[in-house]
């Protein structure tokens, strides 16, 4: 046993120690006032900052080995006070002791007094100035932390906390250094986390389908465009030139004014079957133009393409006087005839007034007069696919738009996520230096500390919902729990890992 | 998720009032007639019991040799306890 001044007891308590001649000379001062100032003095250290007063309530009063009882101790003999008083020297600060405690304090006793049997016979084999009050300092500790505010997980982790407060004691420390290793199983080491890499390469998968599929239907419309304008020029274009003039007609029309009247043989009715195709011919390109000018915009203003048979009679007697005899007959010809000759007879029908007219089923009609007539018909006809192609055209750009959106959405949801981890473990990690009251964290705090307030309720507002479930299934390091805090219900989260096995994402 | 049972957050939620004493968590009915015999038939009986202990983790093995609770039931009705008197006391 050391030396020591009793002065030097103010320093710390775990350096006083009492030699016997020193027990003696102050033995008066054992238990009693002198002795607990000391005590007290000495405990006040930064060490034991607490808000209650009981550790100096329970101040330990220090027996000196060689009057401490003997062991086994016949616990059953004791009575109340002295129970008390052992149990105080462990450091052990007992409750009220009653019938329904006695017992338990009984064997409270027996265990400690083992304990610091087998500890002391160790201490004294192998460090001579190994003191007492170590094993009360733990027993002392341990009651602190159970007085914090703390959560009573797992007790191996329980013990695995006590550790950081053990700044001087080795020997005791080896103890914990046992609940070190085998506090948390090292199941976190193989836990495949969400690296950025990993992130990266889900967003990549999904992009790439986006872009095959955008792809594809891009060119698929485009093809449809394609083939769709080029039936539509063609159409245009066989509108315009038309399928083919009618040769025959024109052959039929072609031939030599022969005078022939009366005559009957076959020579002179050839003649006369010339000259009436040539008046047929007349006829013809008359009625075409008029035709084709009352379809291309009418700028004479006629009533219609059917030209009355006195109208075209006298318009045949102006080009050549010969035509009016003949005029019947040609007529005869054209409705007798089996081919085409480009001039229509219109009986006058059902309808008063009506007259007979001739009508051109062939109209002649301009360049651009065609063209647009073309165009417009086939417009007309195609509309409804042109339609669809635009319908079609306007999915795909709108399509288009959303994935972009999605993508970027889900970007930001991960970005988020990351966040929320790291500031979780933060928390988790101020909670174990001790700035912190509580080792969860409150979600909507979470939230808050992370979006500003412009955002959370409108912009934000899906992409932390889709996080916060992303959390919940995906994350296993961090917890989802329901606990009270200041008398209201948070859903809240608590990281789980311990601080040294997380990875560095 | 959570490790703790609807039972323990049930009764950490509020105030324990007058409930009896199966209310507490890891106190079922074996237990809690045990616990009515030796005349801890509230929980806030079984409270002062805890308190006498001064929260300490030897009111497990109380409940142990009282009621014949196994370990676990017992270190759940000891966190159960601690919990409400962290929120209430």
């Amino acid at each position: 046993m050391r030396n020591e001044q009793p002065g030097s007891a103010q320093t710390t308590v775990s350096t006083v120690l009492l030699s016997p001649r020193q027990f003696h000379k102050y033995g008066a001062a054992l238990g009693g006032e002198i002795l607990n100032k000391m005590l007290e003095e000495g405990g006040k250290g930064p060490r034991f900052n607490l808000p209650f007063p009981t550790w100096r309530q329970c101040a330990p009063t220090l027996i000196p080995r060689n009057v401490r009882p003997r062991f086994p101790i016949m616990a059953s003999a004791l009575p109340d006070d002295e129970l008390r008083r052992e149990l105080k020297s462990f450091g052990f600060c007992p409750g009220p002791i009653s019938d329904s405690t006695r017992k338990l304090y009984l064997n409270k006793l027996k265990k400690l007094a083992s304990e610091n049997y087998s500890k002391s016979r160790f201490a004294r084999t192998q460090r001579p100035h190994k003191h007492v009050l170590s094993s009360q300092q733990h027993q002392t500790q341990h009651r602190h932390d159970s007085l914090r505010l703390r959560e009573n997980s797992a007790s191996p982790s329980h013990r695995y906390r006590t550790s950081s407060f053990n700044q001087q004691d080795s020997d005791e420390s080896d103890d914990y250094e046992a609940y070190l290793h085998c506090a948390r199983p090292a199941d976190n080491v193989n836990f495949t986390s969400y690296t950025k890499e990993d992130l990266q390469k889900r967003c990549d998968s999904t992009v790439k389908q986006n872009v095959f599929l955008d792809r594809q239907l891009s060119l698929a419309l485009l093809t449809c465009t394609l083939v769709l304008s080029a039936v539509i020029i063609w159409l245009v274009y066989v509108k315009t030139v038309g399928l083919g003039q009618n040769k025959d007609v024109e052959n039929n029309l072609k031939m030599l004014p022969v005078d022939c009247k009366g005559k009957t043989d076959t020579y002179c009715r050839a003649e006369e079957h010339k000259v009436h195709m040539q008046l047929l011919s007349e006829l013809y390109s008359f009625l075409a133009k008029v035709a084709g000018d009352f379809e291309c915009g009418n700028p004479s203003d006629l009533k219609s393409k059917c030209i009355s048979v006195d109208d075209a009679k006298s318009y045949l007697a102006i080009l050549n006087g010969g035509y009016t005899d003949r005029f019947e007959a040609a007529l005869q010809m054209i409705v007798q005839s089996k081919r085409d000759l480009g001039i229509r007879v219109v009986e006058p029908g059902s309808a008063p007034g009506a007259v007979r007219c001739l009508e051109s089923s062939q109209p002649q009609m301009g360049f651009m007069c065609r063209f647009s007539r073309a165009v417009f018909s086939v417009m007309s006809r195609m509309f409804i696919f042109v339609l669809a192609l635009g319908v079609l055209w306007g999915v795909l750009i709108l399509l288009r738009y959303r994935w972009r959106r999605l993508q970027e959405e889900e970007q930001a949801m991960y970005e988020l996520v990351k966040r929320i981890i790291g500031e979780v473990r933060d928390h988790y990690k101020d909670w174990d230096q001790g700035l912190e009251p509580i080792p969860y964290v409150p979600i909507p705090h979470v939230r808050d500390s992370l979006i500003p307030p412009q955002n959370r309720q409108r912009r934000m507002r899906r992409i932390w919902d889709r996080a916060v479930e992303f959390l919940s299934s995906n994350e296993s390091r961090i917890r989802t729990e329901t606990h009270r805090i200041a008398g209201e219900d948070f859903l809240v989260w608590r990281w789980t890992q311990p601080v040294e096995l997380s990875d560095s994402s | 998720m959570s490790t703790t049972s609807q039972k323990h957050r049930d009764f950490v939620a509020e105030p324990m009032g007058d409930k009896h004493v199966t209310a507490l968590s890891g106190i079922g009915e074996v237990l809690g007639k045990k616990l009515e015999e030796q005349g801890f038939d509230k929980a806030y009986v079984v409270l002062g019991q805890f308190l006498v202990l001064r929260k300490d983790e030897l009111f497990i093995e109380w409940l142990k040799d009282t009621c014949g609770a196994n370990s676990k039931q017992a270190s759940s009705c000891y966190t159960c306890l601690k919990e409400w008197c962290d929120s209430f006391l």
